[in-house]
């Protein structure tokens, strides 16, 4: 049943299953397995339909909105400069902030301190993730 | 002109966004508990599928009034969602809509009555 979920999540744009792709087959097997018989059958049938659905509204989200920024370029005609100087701001912080401690774990590997560096490790993917949401937050280009 | 930043647009919020609200104000949750909580919430009526709940959750966090976090104590669950404060005042803000709204439409049902 999990098998067929996870195929199903695969009708989601990439960067849905890189947010949630490991979540929401947890939940659904957690939800699941309070579930027996024909219930079980029912709500597994409601599920994947859900998912079905939820993939169409996902790409046609992502196909509805404004089209990428590109920070390397000039700012767009049509873009207030207001919103392009906070988009470029909140970017150059959360990027900081990926070096700073991608940096910081190299340095604990080096020198053999690996619970700095599991620690470190932990806030670099906050940070990644942080990173992506600013770029997805101002639809800007990868 | 084009702002980058998504803006609400002033629309009502749909009852799954306003369930997932309600049950992130009272504590932060993890997807399954926000499923059970939204259940409890509606006394058993509305039964979110994870498609549909992680479909609203997906727009919450692009919108910023929930923000994502890795919770402490290492269960099953890992990632859990909180309110922000933009998503506390547009709860606060939907509740008064729908207070004003009780009220009008309760005003009228007893001007009927009488």
């Amino acid at each position: 049943m999990r098998r067929v979920y996870e195929l199903l999540l695969r009708l989601y744009p990439a960067a849905y299953r890189e947010l949630f792709g490991e979540e929401m087959p947890r939940v659904f097997e957690q939800a699941a397995a309070e579930r027996r018989g024909m219930a079980l059958a029912r709500f597994a049938a409601g599920e994947w339909m859900g998912l079905a659905a939820g993939a169409a509204a996902a790409w046609i989200d992502r196909w509805k909105t404004d089209p990428a920024l590109d920070l390397t370029k000039m700012r767009p005609v049509d873009v207030t400069r207001e919103s392009y100087v906070s988009a470029l701001d909140e970017v150059i912080e959360a990027q900081k902030a990926v070096d700073f401690h991608l940096r910081r774990m190299q340095a604990a590997i080096s020198r053999h301190d690996f619970v700095e560096a599991r620690l470190s490790s932990d806030q670099d993917r906050r940070a990644r993730e942080n990173l992506r949401l600013v770029r997805r937050k101002y639809h800007i280009a990868e | 002109m084009r702002q980058v930043v998504t803006q609400p647009d002033g629309r009502p919020l749909s009852e799954p966004v306003l369930l997932i609200l309600m049950s992130l104000a009272g504590q932060p949750r993890h997807g399954y508990a926000l499923l059970k909580d939204i259940e409890s919430i509606s006394q058993g009526r509305v039964r979110l599928s994870t498609g549909t709940l992680y479909g609203a959750l997906a727009r919450l966090l692009e919108d910023g009034w929930i923000e994502r976090f890795e919770q402490e104590d290492t269960s099953r669950e890992k990632q859990a969602y909180r309110l922000t404060a933009a998503g506390r005042r547009q709860l606060q803000m939907e509740l008064d809509r729908m207070k004003q709204l009780t009220r009008a439409g309760m005003a009228r049902l007893r001007v009927r009555e009488a």
